[in-house]
């Protein structure tokens, strides 16, 4: 049997909404997307869509990798932690190569610290049980999409009566740093391909807020060519139109309420905050961090993390990378002294990160 | 269950036991029964390529080997790649202390096989143990001879050239990648190594035509068409319609993140061949049954940047890149 996601790679399909897309694309001027989601960047990159679009249409790379966002002084806290003898680290593992000040968490295993690479946060539950002498803390990055998955392990660890699991909390969420983008008013963006992952928990409703206070189309997009394309036939349209709505392209994974057990559950355990965003700074209410009721389960609760002071990397623009303001090729350290094997920046770094993609399907040389 | 000990590396009659014991009854020839420092081998006239690489896998038992198999399969293949019928081979064990002997004895059983049916005889060995900790239970090194065949020799890779697979890629990779995670279950993700010595009268009956082989281990297809264009005038254009990956691979690509052009393979040949004998290569190729789903997936190109290129199914290109990816999968 085929794979059934073949029928959205269908290059006839593709060809069909290229040329309706050519159609609907204004002569006179640049119409500017931007893609918000790591998965989409990647996609983008790996089908070669950039050149098969017509000139008008300009696609930018979003904030939407949560490991190229993630701050350097969490980083640092994690290589701590990765240092200390009672402490075994769980994590994802994009999350390994990312450089803190000083060192990496590829580096610290290097030197002998364990740390193990998980797919799923629930695994976490059966290294704690196997390591009762250890605090067996999760590295808790990531969006909306993660938290849920995160939060449940928590929850299950407290019905077995776990004592040694803990998470070093880095969520975020999405929509304020998509708000921070159109406050900033730099980029000069027309409108969304929304995160398709993220979409499943929070819904695509979600965006309607940006819809109506900033005029600026949305559509929620999956992950294969065809999903993408027509998702900026679907904003081509709207901008035709003069419309600013949110349309759900991703209907086959995205409710319009999203996930309402994952958000019950986020709402349950999380508080939102002003966070930190690595390279672009502080957005408000864009972090989530435990409750009181749930500090038990915060390292930062149980132990005093000693981080180095960050030291930021001199010469990076990952920051405006994140925001749209700029390309990797832009950047006078990409493919010379940051490359993939040993990355300068975090967008670097994941392979969702629009340098490493950039670096990976692009010619640079 | 019996274990290796430091006794089983010291030289002495406990080494001799294990040694005639595991490897001598199974890998069983002359030349290594006579248990010498070093196996003296009859030579013809001609040249002769020579091959070693190390073995460490985790896990050492995976669906569709173990890492006996890897080891010996490995340099079987980097002989036949060089264009030579593989002859003899050398075996050097590093064992953990503690390691159980069944296990050793499993992997020596499938040694003995996949040398046995590629007609290559282990004349030569040696085993060393190292305490707990020291080494990841089993490490092997094998080291192998054959003789170049026909009028074969590398040449550099020309304008017009065809890119041949000799089957799916990237199976390797998936299936030790969704054993070590335990990822899958009931997956179709089986590793595809196996010996390459299928090929050797084809390699013999295109002798002349076919200008370089490899075969893409570490880092995958991409690194090993990089490595064939660098230095020379050329670069690759692959069609990705045109590259086989088996739906279980790209399952898992799909999965964790991974890109199948970086994924190892274990069994399978690259090879850049003259484009006369290009479809007459291929239907050879895929008239064997090891060989059924090989494919031309590329042209070799004048570039003097030395690109490896892919055109897309929608008509886009991206770039394959020399780096090799650690297989770390993604956050989301």
């Amino acid at each position: 049997m085929k794979n059934w996601v073949e029928k959205f790679r269908d290059e006839k399909t593709a060809r069909g909404l290229l040329k309706e897309i050519s159609q609907l694309t204004p002569k006179d001027h640049t119409v500017r997307l931007m893609e918000v989601c790591g998965t989409h960047t990647v996609a983008i990159y790996r089908y070669g869509m950039r050149e098969t679009l017509p000139a008008n249409v300009k696609l930018l790379s979003g904030p939407g990798c949560p490991v190229c966002v993630t701050g350097l002084g969490y980083i640092d806290k994690a290589i701590w932690l990765a240092r200390q003898d009672d402490v075994l680290l769980v994590t994802f593992g994009d999350l390994m190569k990312v450089p803190g000040s000083t060192s990496s968490l590829l580096k610290e295993r290097g030197r002998g610290h364990p740390i193990k690479v998980v797919y799923s946060p629930i695994e976490a539950i059966e290294l704690a049980k196997a390591n009762p002498d250890k605090k067996v803390v999760i590295l808790a990055v990531g969006f909306e999409t993660t938290i849920p998955g995160v939060l449940a392990t928590i929850r299950q660890a407290e019905a077995e009566g776990l004592k040694n699991l803990f998470l070093l909390v880095g969520h975020k969420i999405v929509p304020p740093a998509m708000e921070a983008l159109l406050q900033d008013g730099m980029a000069k963006i027309d409108g969304f391909i929304c995160p398709g992952h993220v979409s499943t928990i929070i819904g695509a409703k979600a965006y309607e807020p940006l819809t109506k206070k900033y005029g600026l189309p949305c559509v929620v997009a999956g992950f294969e060519p065809t999903d993408i394309l027509q998702a900026i036939l679907m904003l081509l349209g709207q901008l035709n139109e003069g419309q600013a709505k949110v349309e759900n392209q991703y209907q086959r994974a995205v409710r319009n309420e999203g996930n309402p057990k994952a958000l019950a559950m986020i709402e349950k355990y999380c508080q939102i905050i002003d966070d930190q965003w690595r390279g672009i700074g502080v957005i408000a209410k864009s972090g989530l961090r435990l409750r009181d009721d749930f500090k038990k389960w915060d390292i930062e609760s149980v132990l005093k993390i000693e981080a180095e002071p960050t030291k930021p990397k001199p010469g990076c623009i990952c920051g405006k990378i994140l925001q749209g303001l700029a390309r990797p090729s832009d950047c006078k350290l990409f493919g010379k002294v940051c490359t993939p094997d040993e990355p300068v920046g975090a967008c670097m770094v994941s392979g969702e990160g629009s340098c490493a993609a950039a670096f990976k399907h692009t010619d640079h040389r | 269950m019996k274990k290796i000990t430091l006794a089983h590396g010291a030289g002495g009659n406990k080494s001799r036991e294990l040694i005639e014991k595991v490897f001598v009854s199974r890998f069983g020839n002359p030349e290594l029964g006579k248990l010498a420092d070093g196996a003296a081998l009859n030579l013809a006239e001609g040249n002769y390529a020579l091959s070693t690489d190390t073995h460490v896998i985790e896990p050492i038992f995976f669906s569709g080997g173990d890492i006996g198999k890897l080891a010996v399969c490995g340099s079987i293949n980097d002989v036949v790649v060089c264009g030579a019928k593989p002859k003899w081979m050398s075996c050097g064990f590093v064992l953990e202390e503690g390691f159980d002997i069944s296990e050793l004895e499993r992997i020596a059983d499938s040694m003995a096989e996949a040398a046995a049916s590629a007609g290559v005889k282990i004349v030569t060995g040696d085993t060393k143990v190292v305490g707990p900790g020291q080494a990841d239970k089993i490490y092997i090194n094998t080291t192998a001879v054959g003789q170049v065949m026909g009028k074969y020799e590398p040449k550099a890779p020309a304008a017009g050239d065809k890119v041949i697979v000799t089957g799916p890629v990237g199976q390797h990779g998936a299936a030790i990648f969704n054993d070590r995670e335990k990822l899958l279950q009931n997956s179709q993700l089986v590793s595809d190594c196996a010996s390459l010595d299928w090929m050797l009268g084809l390699i013999e009956k295109f002798s002349e035509t076919i200008k370089i082989m490899r075969d893409p281990t570490r880092g995958g297809l991409a690194v090993v068409l990089n490595e064939l264009v660098g230095g020379s005038s050329c670069g690759i254009e692959i069609v990705e319609n045109d590259l086989p990956v088996t739906e279980a691979t790209k399952s898992l690509c799909d999965l964790v993140g991974f890109d199948a052009f970086y994924l190892p393979c274990e069994g399978r040949a690259v090879v850049i061949v003259g484009s006369d004998a290009a479809t007459d290569l291929l239907a050879d190729l895929r008239s064997c049954e090891a060989g059924k789903e090989s494919a031309i997936i590329g042209t070799v190109l004048d570039d003097a940047r030395n690109r490896v290129s892919v055109k897309t199914g929608l008509g886009g290109s991206r770039v394959l890149t020399g780096t090799a990816e650690l297989m770390l999968p993604r956050i989301c």
